[in-house]
């Protein structure tokens, strides 16, 4: 007897009995004779406590650090999500067939929030998951879908683009608005203030802008130095509308800081 | 997710291969993503899985031996030594089970499946999970030394992860 068969249920007990006992893998009415015994028997409970002890063991392997992820397998997963980021984000820009013609007396009506939905599932999906893949991982990538250029941004602040970017596309004088922030902020869902969509009802009225407006995109800028959100919408075939507003627009005050249509 | 990854199939390679194949699938699936559970959830989910088909592709190859002492492990800023030596330890243990011990145990008392969950993922019964986990923690507590019995430990290779004290590893230090 090796102690590690199975045997009969008394000492010497069989560790593999016990674990089968303490994994609940016996049967029902075998396991009810078993476990007065074993619980009357220093020994038996000496080994069952020895098989929790593996299992914290386990448990505490799992919670350990784990060593970081080499720099080159890191450098190769960020280069294959970037990859099919990328493929997607131009299947989804690609051209569409024309919207069918409004009936006769019915303007187009997109839902912003069906439209939101949509574009979620195919751009902010993919850039949430992007982050959270990073996150996950513990390592850094900078491609999101219609979004290129940029750095690596190890341990960069998660909510960092919240505040108004210091540079790149979305820092820039109100005339230099134009396809370089069309291209960064397309897919972008970073609504800053205006993620409450009674807000950003409010700041597209007071901008003459139709809350039903299918929204392309959104970023914060810096507009002039000054704060705010930049806003993408379709603005007619090809045409895109890009809107800067600064954070306190609202009822009656459009606190436009940039506005321009680009093709 | 790495570690996920780099514990279920223990070479960094595959490892990483595996965490290239998962994200991208979840990249592709993300639209059937249901917020029914948390993305991290999820995602841990898909990883596992592509784990777990690198395993049975493995086990369909002729036999390659896998490193004795696992992947190297760069020495840390801040890593407690105790960390790495429980990594380290439980690690050599976990290599010296079969495969089809390895992973109901990697699945249920490392990565928290239920017993359940494991017998989907696996493709096997409930039971073949319960008695594959007994079978894998008995000898795991033979290989971690918290078992006494001198005739149990007689055939065990666990040389390799004895304290450096000569002490019977019983219970680690500081837990």
């Amino acid at each position: 007897m090796t102690g590690i068969e199975r045997g009969s249920g008394g000492p010497p007990w069989s560790v593999d009995l016990l674990a089968d006992l303490q994994a609940g893998a016996l049967d029902p009415q075998e396991a009810a004779q078993l476990w007065p015994r074993v619980n009357a028997d220093p020994e038996a409970m000496e080994i069952l406590a020895a098989l929790e002890a593996t299992q914290a063991d386990l448990r505490e392997f799992a919670m350990a650090p784990a060593p970081p992820m080499p720099a080159h397998f890191a450098a190769r997963l960020d280069a294959a999500i970037a990859t099919e980021a990328q493929s997607r984000a131009q299947a989804t820009f690609a051209p569409r067939p024309p919207m069918p013609a409004p009936a006769p007396g019915h303007a187009p009506v997109i839902d912003l929030n069906e439209a939101r939905r949509r574009r979620n599932r195919r751009l902010g999906w993919g850039a949430g998951f992007l982050a959270a893949a990073a996150a996950a991982v513990g390592i850094a990538f900078v491609a999101v879908p219609g979004r290129t250029g940029g750095s690596p941004s190890a341990g960069s602040d998660p909510n960092a683009s919240a505040q108004p970017p210091q540079g790149g596309p979305f820092a820039f004088k109100q005339d230099e608005l134009g396809d370089k922030q069309l291209d960064a902020t397309k897919g972008q869902q970073d609504y800053g203030p205006f993620a409450d969509k009674a807000k950003l009802t409010a700041c597209l009225d007071a901008n003459g802008i139709s809350s039903k407006a299918q929204v392309l995109g959104a970023h914060p800028v810096t507009v002039d130095g000054k704060p705010g959100t930049l806003l993408v919408f379709v603005h007619g075939a090809g045409e895109f509308r890009l809107v800067a507003v600064g954070p306190d627009c609202g009822p009656g005050n459009p606190a436009k800081l940039a506005d321009k249509t680009v093709r | 997710m790495w570690a996920v990854a780099l514990r279920t199939l223990r070479d960094p390679e595959e490892a990483a291969d595996a965490l290239q194949e998962a994200f991208i699938s979840a990249f592709r699936a993300a639209a059937s993503f249901r917020a029914e559970s948390q993305v991290t959830t999820w995602l841990h989910r898909i990883v596992v899985n592509a784990c777990l088909d690198r395993v049975r592709r493995r086990q369909a190859r002729p036999t390659v031996p896998l490193p004795e002492t696992g992947p190297t492990e760069p020495v840390t800023p801040g890593d407690a030594m105790s960390d790495r030596e429980t990594s380290l330890v439980v690690r050599n243990a976990l290599a010296e089970l079969s495969e089809e011990q390895r992973a109901p145990i990697l699945l249920v008392d490392v990565e928290g499946y239920s017993v359940s969950e494991t017998a989907k993922m696996l493709g096997i019964a409930e039971g073949t999970v319960k008695s594959r986990c007994a079978r894998g923690r008995a000898k795991l507590a033979k290989v971690l030394g918290h078992l006494r019995n001198p005739s149990a430990d007689a055939n065990v290779p666990g040389d390799a992860i004895q304290p450096r004290d000569g002490r019977p590893r019983r219970h680690w230090e500081g837990k």
